[in-house]
């Protein structure tokens, strides 16, 4: 059968775009900073949105990403804390970039979450966001609407 | 148990019966035990649809791989899902969000105090309400895990947050041919 012929390039493909910051063109970059991934779940309810992406720090000096803004909502870095067999979203004030290292945001971790949506993402949509760091500044990203399904693979994908 | 797993967190003896009724969205009653007796496996799942991680993240994940495993092991799983956060989760809001993952999957409500004492009969916590933020909007902290429940009506395994579509490839089929034995 042709699909059984076909499989195993299918795995040579997916391994071979697996490390972020190694060969792939990033979505987005400023001086050392390098966003992979970016990826906006077309929100299942109609005011709550997320935004996940790969951040790739190639340079010698730590940074921070202290907000997310979006037209589109009220954006808010979160991350999940799970105590006492409660899992819970946690506002944080900042995400720490050390320097050579690589932060994502992905489901159950770090992510943005834009609450009060202003319209309904749905797939094919780009949305606006500016990232902005305390060292690097502001970083104006598109970010493609995907299904959570599409969304959740590609991070899935992009490592660890 | 004879499934090997590196996600699932095992229950200790003795095993709790998943025995509730609560409305489903159509605003029938709907009894677990009975109406999931046909199912090989149930996969139990209490959050809100406000939530924009990890519920939707556990439902997009179970929707793509039932889709994609063959329908010997997928048709005898049922998702069922009940709302913590009944206040903001009508009837016809968690329908429709259930819809965007599997038309298939169940959606339950109740009253806060009703969802409580079922998770309380699970060993679960209850869902915890936070303060709400400016723009009147809150979060939900709520017993993340997806619980197995076999057609015996026990409830086998759970499944953390995190857990990803490739483990769920992975142990479904295993979990729906498991020789699970007496409690």
């Amino acid at each position: 059968m042709n699909g059984n012929r076909i499989a195993p390039f299918v795995v040579v493909a997916l391994l071979a775009c697996g490390g972020a910051g190694s060969t792939r063109a990033p979505d987005a970059a400023l001086g050392d900073l390098q966003i992979f991934d970016l990826g906006a779940p077309a929100p299942a309810a109609p005011d709550v949105g997320a935004l996940y992406f790969t951040l790739v720090n190639a340079g010698a000096e730590p940074d921070t990403l202290v907000a997310v803004t979006t037209p589109d909502g009220t954006a808010m870095l979160h991350t999940v804390v799970t105590e006492d067999g409660l899992s819970r979203m946690q506002h944080v004030m900042r995400i720490p970039i050390p320097a050579n290292d690589t932060v994502r945001l992905r489901p159950g971790g770090y992510h943005v979450m834009v609450s009060s949506l202003r319209r309904r993402w749905v797939v094919g949509d780009s949305v606006q966001f500016t990232l902005v760091f305390a060292g690097a500044g502001p970083l104006d990203v598109a970010a493609p609407v995907r299904t959570y399904t599409d969304v959740v693979e590609q991070l899935e994908r992009a490592g660890p | 148990m004879t499934v090997t797993s590196v996600v699932a967190i095992s229950l200790p003896a003795p095993l709790v019966a998943v025995d509730f009724t609560l409305p489903a969205t159509d605003g029938t009653p709907f009894a677990f035990r009975e109406r999931t007796a046909d199912n090989t496996l149930t996969l139990l799942f209490f959050g809100y649809t406000s939530c924009p991680d990890i519920c939707p993240v556990h439902m997009a994940n179970l929707a793509a791989v039932l889709r994609r495993l063959p329908p010997q092991v997928a048709g005898g799983v049922g998702v069922v899902m009940v709302t913590v956060d009944p206040e903001r989760d009508t009837p016809e809001r968690l329908r429709d969000w259930l819809d965007n993952f599997d038309r298939s999957f169940v959606g339950l409500t109740g009253t806060t105090d009703e969802v409580n004492a079922v998770m309380q009969s699970l060993r679960l916590p209850p869902a915890v309400l936070d303060p709400p933020g400016e723009d009147g909007s809150y979060l939900v902290g709520h017993a993340a895990q997806v619980l197995v429940v076999t057609a015996d009506g026990l409830l086998r395994a759970m499944y953390p947050s995190g857990t990803r579509q490739v483990d769920w490839a992975h142990d479904l089929p295993l979990l729906v041919r498991a020789d699970w034995g007496p409690q």
